[in-house]
């Protein structure tokens, strides 16, 4: 049997929110992505929203994960485990695990310079075959998405430092939040204050993305 | 030295040629004004052509050929700012 995480029974609901406002935050992002996207025909902002797309589809099974397969655990705290989960939360649980890694792989291709399609093909296969293969899926695949936002963070990290401006901090701090919060996640199967933490510590990550977007959004439409 | 321009930079450069003559150009023109080598020019036309951007017109003679600008190449041009703030602020340039 495996835990995937404990949560405070009084921190479901807000925790299912939270859920549902990266949902929101990402369907966003992937949107406005898009209608750049339709205007400059580059490939690279294409994969960007298809990435955050598929992030935001992940939170939401996520949320709906949470609603249906939290069962508790006795003194005021809930568990997911991955043993009781019957076929409709093994269903949400495993598109959420794909959908998230496809999530972020897809992120990180954007930002590749080489253009073929077979490297975001190795990649994604790579990614997901880790977590299939491993013996405990819930570790490797914490280990498979920490790993693919710590790239996504140096990227940000070297553009910052090619050229410092206030955005690309804001991205690169975004980023660097959304990494706190997985690690927090990650050990969340044995205290219900990393989840807590994580929960919150990665909406802020998103919030700080949707800020720097609506931004960029602002000063893109100001006429010269 | 002038600093090198950005892919974005140079699609918007020779969108602004085209349109500045009046939707209408010959290679040659573009050749002249857009600092770019045949190779690379021909290259961006390429491309250019097909994103729609801009679309290719052989004249009666068979031998010409000029480029128009499209409307989509137009929205480029007049959301261009939004373009380039959003690909730098994000690392997709």
């Amino acid at each position: 049997m495996v835990q995937l995480y404990l949560i405070p029974e009084w921190f479901i609901n807000i925790s299912i929110l939270m859920e549902l406002i990266i949902t929101l935050v990402s369907f966003g992002i992937a949107f406005i992505s898009w209608k750049v996207y339709k205007i400059s025909n580059e490939r690279e902002v294409k994969f960007f929203s298809l990435g955050f797309l598929s992030i935001a589809i992940s939170y939401l099974l996520w949320s709906i994960l949470n609603l249906v397969m939290l069962t508790g655990a006795g003194g005021g705290i809930s568990a997911l485990k991955v043993s009781r989960i019957q076929t409709l939360g093994a269903t949400l649980l495993v598109s959420y695990f794909v959908l998230l890694i496809i999530g972020w792989v897809t992120l990180n291709y954007a930002t590749f310079k080489s253009k073929g399609l077979r490297n975001y093909v190795l990649l994604i296969g790579l990614s997901l075959l880790t977590v299939y293969l491993s013996a405990n899926k819930a570790v490797a695949f914490y280990y498979v998405s920490i790993f693919l936002v710590f790239m996504m963070l140096v990227h940000y990290y070297l553009e910052y430092f090619r050229r410092r401006n206030v955005r690309r901090l804001l991205t690169f701090i975004s980023f660097l939040l959304i990494l706190i919060g997985r690690l927090e996640l990650f050990f969340s199967a044995d205290s219900y204050l990393h989840y807590m933490i994580g929960h919150s510590v990665e909406l802020l990550g998103y919030g700080v993305l949707l800020i720097n977007l609506l931004t960029v959004l602002k000063s893109g439409q100001e006429k010269k | 030295m002038a600093k090198k321009r950005s892919k974005l930079e140079i699609i918007r450069d020779i969108l602004q040629l085209i349109k500045l003559k009046s939707g209408r150009i010959k290679p040659t023109h573009i050749l002249y004004k857009s600092n770019l080598s045949y190779s690379m020019m021909s290259d961006y036309l390429e491309e250019l052509i097909s994103k729609g951007f801009i679309k290719q017109i052989n004249l009666p003679d068979g031998k010409t050929r000029t480029y128009e600008i499209t409307r989509k190449g137009d929205e480029y041009l007049s959301k261009y700012k939004l373009v380039m703030e959003f690909t730098d602020s994000f690392g997709l340039n």
